[in-house]
């Protein structure tokens, strides 16, 4: 077996990064997707426009799912501070223990309960408290992440603590100090971002797939629509955000950027950006390195002859994996300004009135439409393997945080969340790609074309289509089939934008 | 209770008495919360065996 002959410490570091990297590709969909929503809902209520309901209920169902298996993902980890990482929660749990109750109570009495009401109580409770359902359901994801980000920054810039005499992190005088610890504005605000990029991009992606199959599809031009607006509006504040974040990472943590850079060597009179390379740790430079001079002092200290510290400054046995940090973070670079390369693209395409008819552009968002997972997995890498070899940042090891197990009893969990999270979310994720497969239409229901009803009258005379533009209702040309009512409603659509 | 995905019951709830509308929604939500407690019970013993 390929995990014979690793010791229980990276076998439990595997088994963490595999079911974090899992559960975080949901709530990054989920919190963006909650807040697309409340937005949809809201205007079906402002506007009495049923195309804003009919967009509602086919995210609903997605939401629902997605929702459903980032709830699960999400309690296997929290035990899993039990299991495999007892000591650090001996240790930290003082501290940290308590804003992570804060989150489980967020995401059980705000997020699941009201996501019942969402699901359930349309004709119990009526339009506005399902709407405010709606809202305390967006609200719930925003301040589930607060709490949970709040623990996390707090391991990479710890504050507000006291330490015990048996070696506990003990909270001090002001329970702020803890929660708004130096990088949690940052990284609270950047992470959030992405998640409503993320989610952007699959409705984007989602829309576009439509379009490229019926460009007079209106749902789908108004969710393309939306997600266009997104991208162009909210990846150049993403990327601002982002410099902001790398800036306080420098203060706070300066060898994580020295590994985001693959800064081997001190640079005193100004360091190079390097674009491109391949870093050896052993040999500590990056070769074949493509390299703007000074560019690094730059941007880190807005100054071309800033001196910058590289990781000689650093002991070996403190400096984090450079290989990994180096190529995840250029890997979360190049996706956001992809992001950016096609809101702008989007704004060409509006100005030109050809956002619902420029195919390259539908292809190119249809591409995008997961590059969102992509970034937020590899920019979680960059953060948390950069933190390494530390769980509390300069506090605490990773080795040291470790459970007292057997390396075969840490193997066989790790077989059996492969195995089991790869059947159940596999199954998930198709299911999700299932409904977003579906054409959005009037009269969104969620349940099979053909269970709907007939889409034929009795004997021979074809019934109007209860799916205008599905080409399995019409096979031949879409446009010519759909009628004058949506035409008309297309240009009210493009009008409403 | 009926499992409403085509979300066409506005009207109907709308119709309802405020209580009425109040009792249904802390009476769906603490089913809700009831359901996921139970899951999560599941996997804790799941984990623990």
């Amino acid at each position: 077996m390929m995990i014979d002959g690793l010791d229980a410490l990276t076998l439990a570091r595997i088994q963490f990064a595999f079911t974090v990297s899992f559960h975080f590709i949901f709530p990054a969909f989920s919190i963006g997707l909650a807040s697309f929503l409340m937005v949809l809902e809201g205007l079906w209520l402002k506007t009495g426009k049923p195309l804003y309901l009919d967009l509602f209920k086919y995210w609903l169902k997605v939401f629902a799912v997605a929702f459903a298996m980032g709830v699960v993902s999400g309690i296997v980890m929290s035990y899993q501070f039990g299991t495999n990482w007892s000591v650090f929660s001996d240790r930290a749990g003082p501290v940290i223990g308590p804003l992570m109750a804060y989150e489980v109570l967020t995401a059980f009495f705000l997020e699941a309960g009201f996501l019942g009401v969402m699901l359930f109580g349309m004709n119990r409770v009526g339009k506005k408290l399902h709407f405010a359902a709606t809202c305390l359901v967006a609200l719930g994801t925003f301040v589930s992440a607060f709490w949970i980000l709040s623990v996390n920054s707090w391991m990479h810039t710890p504050t507000g603590f006291v330490m015990g005499d048996n070696g506990q992190f003990l909270p001090g005088d002001s329970w702020m100090d803890i929660i708004f610890n130096p990088s949690f504005p940052y990284r609270l605000v950047h992470t959030v971002t992405a998640a409503y990029l993320t989610t952007a991009f699959v409705v984007g992606g989602v829309g576009a797939w439509h379009l490229l199959r019926n460009s007079a599809n209106a749902h789908a031009r108004k969710m393309f629509s939306m997600a266009m607006w997104m991208a162009a509006l909210v990846a150049p504040i993403q990327i601002f955000v982002g410099d902001l974040h790398g800036l306080n990472t420098l203060e706070y943590q300066p060898q994580k950027v020295m590994a985001m850079e693959g800064h081997y060597d001190s640079h005193p009179d100004g360091a190079p950006l390097i674009l491109f390379g391949i870093p050896d740790s052993e040999a500590k430079e990056v070769r074949y390195s493509i390299e703007i001079p000074k560019a690094s002092s730059l941007i880190l200290k807005h100054d071309l002859n800033a001196p910058l510290a590289g990781l000689d400054t650093i002991p070996d046995e403190d400096e984090p994996p450079v290989e990994i940090v180096f190529w995840s973070f250029r890997i979360m670079v190049g996706i956001g300004f992809a992001m950016l390369g096609l809101g702008l693209w989007s704004l060409v395409a509006r100005y030109r009135r050809k956002l619902y008819d420029w195919t390259w552009l539908h292809r190119a968002a249809l591409v995008m439409g997961p590059s969102g997972f992509v970034a937020v997995i590899a920019g979680w890498i960059t953060t948390e393997v950069g933190r390494q070899p530390f769980t509390v940042y300069g506090l605490m090891r990773t080795a040291d945080s470790v459970s007292p197990l057997e390396a075969p009893a840490v193997a066989t969990s790790l077989v059996a969340f492969v195995v089991i999270y790869f059947a159940v979310f596999g199954i998930g994720t198709w299911y999700i790609m299932k409904l977003m497969h579906n054409i959005p239409h009037d009269h969104e229901t969620g349940v099979k074309r053909g269970d709907i009803g007939p889409i034929r009258t009795a004997g021979i005379t074809p019934g109007p289509s209860q799916n205008p533009g599905d080409r399995e209702t019409f096979p031949g040309s879409n446009r010519e089939s759909q009628g004058p009512e949506i035409v008309d409603r297309t240009r009210n659509e493009e009008g409403g934008d | 209770m009926r499992f409403d995905p085509k979300l066409d019951g506005g009207e109907t709830g709308d119709a309802r008495p405020l209580w009425q509308r109040l009792g249904w929604m802390l009476a769906i939500w603490v089913v809700s919360i009831s359901v996921l407690g139970v899951v999560a019970y599941g996997i804790r013993f799941w984990l623990k065996g």
